[in-house]
């Protein structure tokens, strides 16, 4: 009942909508008021363009990309954080070569765009592997990774967070982060 | 090989959408050709991704595709009939003064240009980790979304709850090439972007009674940088911009069947539009509630037909049944709200003026949006002082209502610090009122100046 009573408040109205066809348009005698009308609306689509132009002429910056690639955005991210191309297919080739069961485990550090970047990629790019992500406070994960029994994980990225002196090698993400396999490369 | 798949991708992609386009619009006796291609992509996308994602139940690889294929063919097969049928005219608008003539070249411009500032731009954060992460992993699980993916504390920050209109056009794409591929994949967006300008200047057209202003109002939508050519807009992949172009729709066409001869060819796009907008994404459940809320007060009222009632159903029974099926994989997501309850309400309402502040400097931000928001808002206020007349009334109410929904929301977030929440959330949820905002600042102008109402409309009686 309430309902129907707001219907009515809204919508209970005696004129007909004002929606017509382009064809119903009809000429309308120009007035001074009119004039002033016009000219303040004219004014305003002005503004409105003006306004925009800087950000508008800034999306045309930038090179055409050279060719295409699978990999066209992930690659140019990587390249951007780490500074290495063609980063994708080589992370995957990497992962691939892990035995399969085995989770990839990321540090990521807190309030780090970052590190949350290069974890979110590595974990857009392990599929169809596991992926668990470890949250840690600073830039040391020595805690944290005692407490990891080692063949529980397949590989280990480190987000911007230094890997441990004792866990050498691995692969290069660049000054930012490291992936290093844990399990050993499955027969293939 | 990779265009001819995209061309196949895109041309099924049609033929379905514009099979069910075609039994819409046939039922009007003529048939504007532009309005029929711009419904055809945006009805074809929603068609295809959730065609995919029903088959992908019984059936995947290339068994799925060629069902899915077939089904294109014969929605086209079955629309060829039914034109045949009701033999509608075809009408391709073409414009009929210099100034028409001017206005249609910029805006072609505007289109071209938004296809090449695509190629330069990679997929956003969101474009590549939220969306496209789900045509890749379909893609390459035989074009069937796993119960893993779903499930994975691991993938949560991919929002594995979003629905998949957009995601799985992509799949669509990656089937017919025969690899996931990151380039083509945003080849979806600049399209969405033409079909979105050509709907704004059409319905603006067909709102405001002047083809120019419809026409200026799509040329306006490239100069809002935050929908075109910003992060989160257009050319970055973010299922956002589709989605304000499906509630333009959904509103114009609502709009439209407030006049008595529309309502038979514009009541049934309006709730197709309902029902696609729960399937692009979470959000578009709200701007679905709200529209088919206006819809039914407007029944309610006895401005609609009492019989139009069953339409408002099958969107939310999509916006229904996708929640239900998120519950049965069990899916992992972050949580960002809160439960909606009244001690949540209590508790958190002081955090009102803090959120409106944040949107406040948000909208004024000239790098992101231009005048855009002044404007808009003095064309809200404009219709709301023109409140006695229905369409004025409703226009207004369908861009308030969703941005009061979106602030308030904010109220439940369920981070730390609530605000951050706010701000990296709240452009895109803006993003999805533009165009509906544009249609306000038209009609403004339009009354503005013309001076009032226009010489066709009828006689006015006050409430």
């Amino acid at each position: 009942m309430r309902l129907l009573e707001l219907a009515s408040a809204l919508f209970r109205v005696r004129e007909i909508t004002a929606i017509q066809s382009n064809e119903g348009t009809a000429t309308v005698p120009l007035t001074l008021a009119r004039m002033i009308r016009r000219v303040i609306c004219a004014g305003f689509i002005g503004l409105f363009i003006w306004s925009s132009v800087p950000s508008v002429s800034r999306a045309f910056a930038g090179p055409f990309p050279k060719r295409i690639d699978a990999f066209h955005s992930s690659d140019t991210y990587f390249e951007k954080v780490t500074g290495l191309a063609h980063e994708s297919q080589r992370i995957i080739d990497a992962l691939d070569s892990l035995p399969p069961g085995k989770p990839l485990l990321v540090f990521n550090r807190d309030k780090d765009p970052i590190s949350s970047w290069l974890g979110m990629a590595l974990a857009y790019l392990a599929w169809p592997r596991e992926v668990r992500f470890e949250l840690i406070e600073g830039p040391r994960c020595d805690q944290q990774l005692a407490k990891i029994a080692p063949d529980s994980i397949g590989a280990i990225a480190f987000c911007n967070v230094q890997p441990p002196r004792w866990l050498p090698g691995g692969m290069s993400l660049g000054q930012y982060g490291k992936l290093v396999a844990v399990a050993k490369p499955a027969a293939k | 090989m990779s265009f001819l798949g995209l061309a196949g991708a895109l041309g099924t992609l049609l033929l379905l959408g514009g099979g069910i386009s075609t039994v819409l619009l046939a039922r009007k006796g003529s048939i504007n050709v532009a309005e029929w291609i711009c419904l055809s992509w945006l009805f074809g996308v929603c068609a295809i991704s959730f065609l995919l994602w029903v088959g992908g139940n019984f059936l995947n690889g290339a068994t799925l595709q060629s069902l899915v294929g077939g089904l294109a063919l014969a929605s086209a097969i079955l629309a060829r009939r039914a034109l045949s049928r009701v033999q509608p005219s075809l009408r391709i608008p073409r414009p009929r003064n210099w100034c028409e003539w001017l206005l249609s070249a910029v805006l072609a411009i505007q289109i071209v240009a938004i296809f090449l500032i695509s190629l330069k731009h990679t997929l956003g954060w969101d474009g590549l980790f939220v969306w496209e992460i789900k045509a890749r992993y379909a893609f390459l699980n035989g074009g069937v979304l796993p119960d893993a993916y779903f499930q994975g504390p691991g993938r949560a920050f991919s929002h594995p709850d979003y629905p998949l209109a957009i995601p799985f056009a992509q799949l669509w794409i990656y089937l017919w090439l025969g690899e996931a591929n990151q380039f083509w994949a945003k080849s979806i967006f600049p399209i969405f972007y033409g079909v979105g300008a050509v709907i704004l200047a059409l319905l603006g057209s067909r709102i405001t009674g002047r083809r120019w202003i419809g026409l200026l109002l799509a040329i306006l939508l490239f100069f809002v940088p935050q929908a075109s050519l910003s992060t989160g807009s257009a050319v970055v992949g973010y299922a956002d911009f589709p989605l304000a172009i499906v509630y333009l729709a959904a509103v114009g066409y609502l709009l439209a069947s407030l006049k008595p001869e529309n309502s038979e060819s514009a009541v049934p796009i309006f709730a197709t539009c309902l029902i696609c907008l729960p399937w692009i994404k979470n959000e578009g459940a709200i701007l679905c509630l709200v529209a088919a809320g206006f819809a039914a007060l407007l029944i309610l009222a006895g401005r609609l037909p009492r019989r139009y009632c069953f339409v408002l159903v099958p969107g939310l029974v999509m916006a229904i049944g996708w929640r239900l099926f998120l519950r049965s994989v069990q899916v992992a997501s972050t949580v960002d709200f809160v439960s909606i309850n009244k001690e949540s309400l209590v508790g958190n309402f002081n955090r009102l003026p803090s959120i409106y502040r944040v949107i406040f400097a948000e909208v004024s931000a000239l790098e992101s949006w231009g005048i855009f928001w002044l404007a808009a808002g003095l064309a809200v206020l404009f219709l709301i002082y023109r409140w006695r007349y229905l369409t004025e009334r409703l226009l207004a109410l369908l861009i308030v209502t969703p941005l009061v929904l979106y602030s308030g929301i904010y109220v439940f977030s369920a981070w730390n610090h609530y605000l951050d929440h706010v701000a990296s959330s709240v452009p895109r949820l803006l993003m999805q009122l533009v165009p509906v905002g544009l249609l306000g600042i038209g009609l403004a102008v339009s009354e503005i100046v013309y001076g009032g109402r226009r010489a066709t409309d009828p006689p006015v009686e006050a409430n």
